[in-house]
């Protein structure tokens, strides 16, 4: 592009967002004339540097603007929101062209005759409000005013060159040719005087024009016959040019500044940052060597390379105001198409962060503020109704405090309606009915930054379409910020940004796990706990799910090496790290096995092909020079399902089970799907982890594939099928703990894990199915896990059944279908002849014998009837010498006094290994 | 007639050819930090003179088996868009240059894997060269690509 019309657009898009917040001011105080002064000399610029660049069309639109706030300026039209209105319309305009300047390079096609008709009507007085009495010299005098001015100034100055397009103006652009002939002619000569510093410092340039104009528009004026309004307008700008130093000590302007390239800026970070790892490497090397000449220029050196850095940060910072500018606009348009009063308050605008962070909050923060004004404040009059005053406010704060930015926006509306939340989310399935009755009143109103959320009863203009907080809370997630709110019913709402001063470098925790570093970025760190079998923080399971004890609370926690898919060898290791994590709302310890250093790393992107793993935000280099991954506690927090408000994360590792409550007649399940799209399941607790396992770490032997598993040899056998055919990829494994060894059994896919009441409805002769039941409203088939497990080689069943060389008969009590269909032919296979009753009477009626069986196997967990059944056994003298094993799967029940043997009903190795005990001692007491 | 002026390298045993335009650097790579979770082409990120690069695992990217622990390994750095990679590859040859015409396509029977990455072979005294494309060595489905992929759906 060419580097005037680049340098154009880049000042005019400044001035622009200038004229936007300054406008809205002037509107709330019209007798400000030094806002207007302003505005109308930002205007004017833009057209006269449109004449001077050969833009017809932007020149035409800004010149009918500038029309209008001269009348505005004169004072022979009073500013109403309509007009202003008016004129935003027409600053809009601009920008529209300006956009489509910088795409196409030229002007776009057709005009804007209707908006300029508009503007001038305006400027005649023919809309809004009535010209005031002093203005009274009719509209069309100034034009037969300014048509005689024109050749005077000609007179004055005769530049042919210049001549034909005076005239071609004055055909275009009609009456109110004053203030911008004048000055173009001025603004051509500055440009062509002081060539080379105009673009660096306009205002100034603009300031000659205008302070030049004054003069000659008195002296064009005092040669006028008619001179009474011509004069006042003189005097008007006399004012104007006089007013000039207030604005300037009003308005913060770096005198002394260069434009530099955003690029050139980047690359002057790079390279500090990379001075700065040199630096730490040296540091380190040196402080390893006693006594070294190097020390002390290296300490210079190190200062050097500081100051230096905070320098380069600094070149990057700019006021957060930059990204308020348009805010005003925003607010004061939404109160008008919402017939609201809204007062903004911004306080901290001058509070700096770094500009690439700076762009990111930009639209967060106007998705808030346009959230604020449209579902926030109430309307005037229900305001009234309640007492408060017609105007709403809304509080925009930003401030420092402990190497973060804070952003605060207030409003004292209506507040968040939790019931109605609460039923949205019901609706929408972001929370169950249980949930909906355990949650804390502030966690349902965080729920508004869940996924598709949205409670506007109907979708206006501004907000309700259904993406809204969840957007901006992944924007400020993204750039490693928290988002937070307050809200009161009816005294309003109070959103809190906690985002970083620079993405750039950041201050990090660096651990350890299975011998590897990682840095954890400090922001989201809130303790380090130490654990281990002395510590009062002790690690401890729910059926597998991890927790810690903290300060008499339990905080859920994930093993790194797990978040990582590392092997855990150090799980045993009691003693260990917990860094107690905060993301979002959501708290948890991540388990590391060492801590190192706190350390100030340089992020550096990560590569594209590592892109997609959101358990890491980016990599850096130590000052030992050694390269580390950075983890993203967000991504981590994600990944082991602590986030509720993340559906579609697929639970893979164990502590993401949920805890299963026995109660009632639910468990937990596992669905999958395994040959077949239709669904399969098994009862969770059978299953010890779930795997997805690197195809290409299957090895065949002659028994079936193997798979090197935590150091010994799982077999695996696939479901229905075989394994996944293609080659790459991972195969996921259900691992079946069986005592000593572990077995895996390939499916094609874990679905989900649910809890449901599993009653088997359709009973099946396929081995390995037990049948059909209906889970999560779904038929599905349920898996024999016994089976496949009868399938490997190294397979429990076999290996036990040459314990008992005679089958041994055994009574099976068990009132639950689901296990009594699962055990019966489990037991079998093991060897034993199986005689199963399901309740006190069915075993009356069956007529068992005491001398028919070895053993007694009875589930005491599920009712009363079995306890029945089992005293009535104990009681019955026939009975007494037939030994009683029990299943359970509570801790308590597990010691009985009725019973020889007691076992767990997941347990099947150690079922077996009792069963097969007591079964023999039968004998040896005959 | 023209001519390119490749690099020589060994892979497994299999000579291949990398157009020098393409390469910035061969170095030994030292201390390569693995990443866990990335797929399995991607053997790590090491740093090259302040540089992070991803160290990208020829064999691995061929379907070839990994290398001994204590065999030899070289890499070659490729910058590709603002990215750095470092191949890493078993030997580093000479620098030979060869005529464009004396370069024949890809066989037909090679296996899909091969063929994607090679753009052509050129007949030597000594054995068959593969030349290999560079862009198309680096861009693979990762593994995690995919997986997301069916999470999200």
């Amino acid at each position: 592009m060419d580097d005037l019309l680049s340098e154009f657009l880049t000042e005019t898009s400044e001035s622009l967002e200038v004229i936007d917040s300054e406008l809205v001011r002037f509107e709330a105080e019209p007798n400000d004339q030094g806002i207007l002064n302003n505005v109308f000399r930002l205007v004017h610029t833009i057209k006269g540097t449109c004449g001077f660049l050969g833009l017809p069309r932007l020149e035409a639109v800004a010149h009918a603007g500038e029309t209008l706030l001269g009348k505005f300026r004169d004072g022979t039209i009073e500013v109403t929101p309509p007009l202003v209105t008016l004129v935003l319309e027409s600053i809009d305009q601009i920008k529209a062209l300006l956009a489509h300047l910088e795409n196409h390079e030229t002007e776009p096609e057709g005009d804007d005759a209707e908006l300029i008709s508009r503007l001038e009507k305006a400027a005649d007085g023919e809309l809004g409000a009535p010209p005031e009495p002093v203005a009274e010299v009719p509209a069309p005098a100034p034009e037969p005013a300014a048509a005689e001015a024109k050749p005077a100034a000609s007179d004055k100055k005769p530049r042919p060159a210049n001549l034909a397009d005076d005239v071609r103006w004055d055909e275009d652009l009609g009456r109110e040719l004053r203030p911008g002939e004048v000055s173009l002619a001025e603004l051509e000569a500055a440009f062509a005087s002081v060539e080379v510093e105009d673009f660096s410092n306009p205002p100034d340039a603009t300031e000659e024009t205008a302070e030049a104009a004054a003069p000659e528009a008195a002296t064009d004026d005092a040669e006028e016959p008619e001179a009474v309004t011509p004069a006042a307008v003189a005097a008007a700008i006399e004012k104007a040019v006089a007013n000039e130093p207030e604005m300037a000590s009003n308005t913060p302007r770096a005198s002394q500044s260069i434009r530099v390239n955003v690029d050139v800026l980047e690359h002057l970070m790079n390279m500090v940052s990379e001075l700065v790892l040199t630096r730490n490497q040296l540091l380190q090397m040196v402080r390893q060597m006693d006594d070294s000449e190097f020390k002390t220029p290296l300490q210079r050196l190190s200062n050097v390379t500081g100051e230096l850095q905070d320098a380069v940060m600094k070149t990057r910072m700019q006021p957060i105001g930059n990204a308020w500018k348009k805010i005003p606009r925003i607010v004061r348009d939404a109160a008008q198409d919402l017939n609201k009063k809204i007062k903004l308050v911004m306080e901290g605008d001058q509070t700096e962060l770094d500009r690439q962070v700076l762009e990111l909050i930009r639209d967060p923060l106007t998705h808030m503020i346009r959230n604020s004004c449209d579902h926030g404040l109430e309307l005037p009059s229900d305001r009234m109704a309640v007492g408060k005053p017609e105007e709403g406010t809304i509080i925009l704060r930003a401030y420092h405090e402990g190497g973060h930015i804070h952003i605060e926006l207030r409003d004292d509306g209506a507040g968040l309606k939790t019931a109605r939340i609460r039923q949205k989310a019901l609706d929408n399935g972001v929370i169950t009915p249980e949930e909906a009755t355990t949650m804390t009143e502030a966690q349902i109103h965080r729920l508004i930054f869940a996924p598709g959320f949205s409670t506007a009863e109907k979708v206006t203009n501004l907000s309700g379409r259904g993406v809204g907080m969840d957007v901006v809370r992944t924007n400020i997630e993204l750039i490693g910020g928290a988002i937070d709110l307050v809200s009161r019913e009816g005294e309003g709402t109070t959103f809190t940004i906690k985002i970083p001063l620079t993405l750039a470098i950041v201050s990090a925790l660096i651990v350890g796990s299975q011998g590897q570093r990682f840095a954890v970025p400090q922001l989201s760190v809130v303790e380090l706990v130490r654990t281990g079998s002395n510590s009062e923080n002790k690690i401890e399971s729910i059926n597998g799910t991890q927790v810690l004890r903290l300060r008499d609370r339990l905080l859920p926690v994930l093993p790194l090496a797990n978040a990582l898919k590392l092997d855990d060898t150090n799980a045993e290791n009691k003693n260990r790290f917990v860094i107690v994590m905060q993301v979002a709302s959501q708290r948890f310890g991540l388990v590391v096995d060492e801590v190192f250093d706190t350390e100030e790393i340089v992020v550096k992107p990560i590569n594209s092909v590592l892109r997609d793993i959101t358990e890491y935000s980016g990599s850096t280099i130590l000052g030992d020079g050694s390269v580390i991954m950075i983890l993203d506690p967000n991504g981590i927090s994600k990944l082991a399902a602590f986030d509720k408000s993340t559906t579609g994360t697929k639970p893979v590792i164990q502590e993401t089970r949920k805890i299963v409550s026995r109660g009632d007649q639910k468990t937990s399940l596992l669905v999958f799907s395994a040959g077949s799209a239709e669904p399969k399941a098994c009862p969770l607790s059978l299953v010890t982890r779930l795997e997805e396992i690197e195809v290409d770490r299957f090895e065949m032997t002659n028994k079936g594939p193997v798979v090197q598993y935590r150091g010994q040899l799982m077999p695996v056998i696939p479901m229905s099928g075989g394994l996944t055919a293609n080659e790459e990829g991972r195969q996921p494994v259900l691992v079946v703990n069986n005592g000593d060894s572990v077995v895996g059994i390939g499916v094609d896919k874990v679905l989900d894990i649910t809890e449901d009441v599993l009653k088997v409805a359709i009973g099946d002769t396929t081995p390995g199915v037990l049948g059909t039941a209906v889970i999560g409203g779904k038929a599905t088939e349920v898996i024999d896990i016994g089976h496949f497990l009868g399938q490997a080689d190294y397979d429990w069943a076999k290996a036990m059944s040459e314990g008992p060389k005679e089958p041994k008969s055994l009574l099976l009590f068990e009132s639950h279908d689901f296990f009594r269909n699962m055990l019966a032919p489990l037991l079998e296979a093991s060897g034993y002849r199986v005689t199963t009753v399901s309740s006190v009477e069915e075993a009356l009626a069956a007529n068992i014998e005491p001398s028919d069986f070895d053993v007694v196997l009875a589930d005491i967990d599920n009712d009363a009837e079995a306890r029945a059944f089992v005293d009535k056994l104990s009681t019955d003298a026939e009975w007494a010498d037939v030994p009683r094993v029990a299943m359970s799967n509570r801790e308590e029940s597990l010691v009985t006094p009725d019973f020889a043997g007691c076992v767990r009903k997941s347990d099947r190795h150690g079922l077996l290994a009792v069963l097969d005990q007591t079964a023999s001692l039968k004998g040896q007491a005959a | 007639m023209s001519s390119t002026e490749y690099i020589t390298l060994y892979i497994g045993g299999q000579l291949f050819g990398a157009a020098v335009s393409r390469i910035h650097d061969v170095f030994a790579p030292e201390s390569i930090t693995p990443v866990p979770l990335a797929t399995k082409e991607v053997a790590g990120l090491l740093n090259l003179r302040g540089r992070i690069v991803t160290a990208i695992d020829a064999r691995s990217r061929l379907g070839l088996p990994k290398r001994e622990d204590d065999a030899s390994v070289m890499a070659i750095g490729i910058e590709k868009g603002t990215e750095s990679f470092g191949l890493l590859i078993d030997e580093v040859g000479e620098v030979k240059t060869l005529d464009d015409g004396d370069r024949e396509d890809v066989p037909s029977n090679l296996d899909p894997v091969w063929a994607q990455i090679a753009s052509g072979v050129y007949r030597l005294d000594d054995g068959l060269l593969v030349v290999i494309d560079i862009d198309k060595i680096l861009a693979f489905e990762s593994e995690n690509d995919a997986d997301r992929g069916a999470k999200a759906a």
